[in-house]
């Protein structure tokens, strides 16, 4: 006999049986007892539910998601100024913007186009 | 809430009977260091021999380990052996500096032992000023990075106490709390008062489930020891691992070792009807092979394994893979394991019966470490009178669930 342990089971499978059994009585025991029967909501029977937790670690995650949250949400729904949005009862919009590269280009093909003329 | 894997093979070596607090309910009466403890040597071989026996962590406990001045270098041996170690302590007198030792030395966990609100603790403990040493140790040993977890006793003074006691434990940001039952060895046996009675469970137990609820909501580890059960519809809320009692594990997986090198199957087991042998005489191979008291739990699974119960557990439907709860609160009541007055499904079955039962103390303890007295169970209908003069029975309107203005601050 090994005199280590932690020492086997006299009877494996009928332990594992024992085991199984105990279980299904168990749960049939908690389907017949109330599941809380102290503090429990609406009407606390003899107190009422813990202090809460300190949770301002968790409004500060939530601050954080929230601000990152705005910002995507501006990113994506902020009008380009390629593609600005029609103001109504305001200014008339600005035209299209191009960027100096793209209005370098244009100017040069204007000019090659005059000078083929 | 996901749980962590339970230990397999586990260790509880008393290091020293010293100690520095004097409590009211203390199993080994300590105080005083033992006669012969064993010596840096000794504590070094055995090491070696809890290793090569199988064992994967060693919890050490006292009186106050911490008392002995080589403890710090037995964890080292223990780590440098390949096994897990902790530490269960009063917390009275560590100093920071210690907290940050216990860190260096490879001390993986510390459990504070932490029985009420101030008062009740102090009261118990034996000590004033004790409550607010606990909560200090606490905070020193989180800033060493030091895993903190706490455990309490169960009785008629703390059991008003604990949702409190949660509350302070959150507040102290403690990973996990284990609960255990106080039962009538070494001193708490001079002062039955304070114990629980069978049908107060009826009222302890819904409690136990709520405490559960908030813990497994707060991500804390609620652990309920093995003198708390048993197979009632709390068990699995209870129980770590979700799951139920398998019955004693003395000798199977767990080890209890005397500062004097006396090995048990249990830690908290009577020295004298269950020790199975001395490190000095004999291997520790040869006492777990050769001693009867290291092997009363072997056979698992077979009828021989429940043929020691009797009284109501002999005829309980979950006999034989219960097999009369813990051995050590059975023994301590009674003078014998297989009976445990200390079982939720049985108060249950006693009041579905118009029944209850109630523990009458017979004979004193003699006042030795880890000694007990002898009880007899009364068996009474639901609606008898309860006996006059008992001021201090625990009832469900007795739970204080806020404290009122004592609210306190944590050092």
């Amino acid at each position: 006999m090994d005199e280590g342990l932690p020492r086997p089971p006299g009877d494996s499978d009928e332990l594992q049986r024992l085991r199984e059994e105990a279980l299904r009585k168990v749960k049939r025991e908690e389907r017949v007892a109330p599941v809380t029967v102290y503090g429990a909501p609406p009407i606390p029977v003899y107190g009422g539910p813990p202090p809460r937790r300190r949770t301002w670690w968790r409004w500060l995650l939530l601050a954080i998601v929230a601000l990152a949250a705005t910002i995507l949400a501006w990113i994506l729904t902020h009008p380009s100024p390629i593609n600005p949005a029609p103001v109504y009862g305001g200014p008339p919009p600005r035209p299209p913007q191009h960027s100096a590269v793209l209005l370098l280009t244009l100017r040069r093909i204007e000019w090659k186009m005059r000078k083929l003329r | 809430m996901k749980r962590p894997p339970l230990r397999t093979t586990y260790a509880v070596w008393e290091l020293t009977l010293a100690c520095n607090l004097g409590c009211v309910h203390c199993g080994s009466r300590a105080g005083d260091s033992r006669a012969a403890e064993l010596s840096t040597e000794e504590a070094f071989d055995l090491v070696r021999q809890l290793a090569d026996a199988g064992i994967h962590e060693v919890t050490l406990i006292g009186g106050e380990a911490y008392l002995r001045p080589d403890w710090l270098t037995v964890v080292r041996a223990i780590r440098k052996a390949g096994m897990s170690c902790s530490l269960t302590t009063g917390g009275y007198g560590i100093s920071q500096a210690a907290a940050r030792e216990m860190r260096a030395a490879g001390l993986q966990q510390v459990s504070v032992s932490i029985d009420g609100r101030q008062s009740t603790h102090d009261r118990l403990r034996g000590r004033a000023g004790s409550w607010s040493a606990c909560f200090r140790t606490l905070r020193y040993l989180r800033e060493a990075r030091v895993p903190v977890t706490c455990n309490t006793q169960i009785n008629r003074l703390s059991a008003p106490e604990l949702p409190l006691i949660y509350a302070d434990l959150r507040e102290a940001r403690c990973r996990a709390w284990q609960l255990a039952l106080t039962v009538p060895m070494g001193r708490a046996a001079d002062w039955p008062e304070l114990l629980l009675q069978p049908p107060e469970l009826l009222d302890l137990f819904p409690l136990l489930n709520e405490l559960a609820a908030w813990a497994e909501r707060d991500g804390i580890l609620l652990y309920a020891g093995n003198n708390i059960g048993y197979y009632g519809p709390f068990e699995r809320r209870i129980r770590a691992g979700n799951a139920v009692w398998e019955g004693c594990q003395a000798g199977i997986n767990t080890l209890g070792i005397e500062a004097d090198g006396t090995i048990k199957g249990c830690p908290s087991l009577p020295t004298s009807a269950y020790s199975g042998g001395n490190i000095r005489e004999h291997s520790l191979r040869e006492i777990l092979s050769r001693a009867p008291e290291l092997n009363l739990n072997q056979g698992q699974g077979t009828a021989a394994a429940a043929s020691h119960l009797w009284g109501f557990c002999a005829k309980c439907e979950y006999a034989a893979l219960c097999r009369g709860g813990c051995s050590w609160t059975a023994h301590v009541f009674f003078g014998r394991r297989g009976n445990n007055p200390y079982c939720h499904h049985r108060a249950l079955a006693q009041q579905r019966a118009g029944r209850r039962e109630r523990l009458v103390l017979e004979e004193s303890a003699p006042g030795t470490p880890f000694d007990h007295g002898r009880f007899a169970i009364i068996e009474e209908p639901t609606d008898a009178p309860w006996p006059d003069g008992d001021a201090m029975r625990f009832t469900a309107d007795r739970i204080r669930w806020r404290a009122p203005a004592e609210l306190h601050v944590i050092a």
